[in-house]
């Protein structure tokens, strides 16, 4: 009956006509979305039976005792998967390869620099990070498929002169 | 067929595709969220944006965001918003989010297929096959008689607290229902309304709040209009679980 916990947001309009004060401890980020509120401003006025409006006509909820627990976490695996979905660049000449990854780049610092200044960030912005970091490896890899088979073939002839000195000595032994 | 875990999360009505001749809408809003796209964020709107847009929205206006500390860079930017030319429709446009909403709503279909023509005309912008979240959201507000019980025109299960108590001086009465799973949920805020604006109105019963928020994460741009369909069941179904008699007389016989 009772599910995950933690904060899903809400959808916010632009200007919204209905604000819900929310009172359970270390919510505050959700009173600066808040603009315009619901409810005739009362005067003075006594309550004889029934219903009466207060001076203050904001609509408050209960505290939720039941709920508690951590917040919803980003799981950057998510996103890192999806850019797979994202189109690769076409293999268009290199000189638009560069400047694909100058732009790239500079995004990316700009919103590291963002993530950095704001301490906690949107899920957006971390999906953004996820999505350009994927596009940089593809477009800029740390290691390339060339620099590998040029290690690998070094490697192999390292082995070769190896066995061939092995063979020398054991000649000379002999 | 798309589906989510949080489709699951109660029974839905049968009638599904029903809805009402009258409603209590007072706005309605459809929000879609995506990677943050820092270039959106600047004083000059896309071409594109306003340029696809244009003929049912022709009123352009633009707004700057403050953030809310002066080291928060990710909230700050230009906003840019078009308007129907009645200011009944409004789209607005952030860095990471695309806003539709209305206060003159009028049916579902209408709402979708406003919310998937704006999805078409931004998706070559926000450069991502997926909105991290997408979001529906009405708020009613039930209009009483002023004279018959809170109950007949709320369902009891919301306000039956106040029958038969003969409670006075009634100033709030609230509450808020949260169903959740990893990848959705809707949440139910209500509560009282006051009319009053004179002594005399002042213990009438008062007008009631039905606000319902549904959203699912993750959703990929092919699966908007699924995603907006099944959200819109849910909340309609929950609405209908909100009302009382008076209330659904007053909105009429369901049509499909």
């Amino acid at each position: 009956m009772f599910g995950i916990s933690g904060s899903a947001g809400v959808t916010s309009p632009n200007s919204p006509i209905v604000s819900w004060v929310d009172i359970r401890p270390g919510s505050s980020s959700s009173l600066a979305r808040e603009t315009r509120k619901l409810g005739a401003p009362s005067r003075n006025r006594s309550p004889i039976q029934g219903y009466a409006a207060s001076a203050d006509s904001r609509e408050v909820f209960p505290h939720e005792t039941w709920v508690t627990g951590a917040s919803l976490r980003l799981g950057l695996n998510t996103y890192g998967n999806q850019p797979e979905r994202q189109s690769a660049p076409s293999q268009s000449s290199t000189f638009e390869r560069h400047r694909e990854v100058d732009r790239v780049a500079s995004e990316r610092v700009r919103l590291l620099a963002a993530k950095y200044a704001a301490g906690e960030v949107s899920k957006e912005v971390l999906a953004r990070l996820a999505i350009l970091d994927q596009r940089m490896l593809s477009l800029s890899p740390v290691v390339s498929l060339a620099q590998v088979t040029a290690l690998e073939k070094v490697a192999s002839d390292l082995e070769s002169l190896r066995r061939q000195q092995q063979a020398r000595k054991a000649r000379s032994r002999v | 067929m798309a589906k989510w875990d949080a489709d699951d999360l109660f029974p839905l009505l049968e009638s599904h595709s029903g809805r009402y001749r009258r409603n209590f809408i007072k706005q309605a809003v459809c929000e879609l969220k995506f990677p943050t796209m820092l270039g959106l964020g600047v004083a000059q709107p896309p071409k594109a944006f306003v340029n696809g847009l244009r003929k049912k929205y022709p009123i352009l206006e633009h707004a700057k965001e403050l953030p809310l500390s002066p080291l928060d860079d990710t909230s700050s930017g230009h906003v840019h918003i078009v308007k129907s030319a009645k200011e009944n429709w409004t789209i607005t446009l952030r860095r990471d989010t695309v806003l539709v909403e209305t206060q003159k709503y009028h049916s579902f279909s209408e709402m979708r297929a406003r919310v998937l023509e704006v999805v078409e005309v931004v998706a070559p912008l926000i450069d991502s096959d997926f909105f991290t979240r997408i979001g529906l959201r009405y708020i009613n507000q039930i209009t009483t008689d002023g004279e018959n019980p809170l109950s007949q025109w709320v369902s009891p299960g919301l306000v039956g607290m106040l029958e038969g108590q003969h409670f006075s001086g009634v100033n709030e009465l609230a509450g808020r229902l949260r169903l959740q799973k990893s990848d959705g949920g809707i949440l139910l805020q209500h509560g009282l309304k006051h009319k009053a604006i004179t002594d005399d109105e002042a213990t009438k019963v008062p007008d009631y709040v039905i606000d319902i928020d549904g959203y699912r994460q993750e959703v990929s741009l092919e699966h908007t209009g699924q995603a907006l369909d099944i959200m819109r069941r849910q909340i309609f179904t929950m609405f209908r679980w909100t009302l009382g008699d008076r209330a659904k007389s007053y909105l009429g016989e369901l049509e499909d």
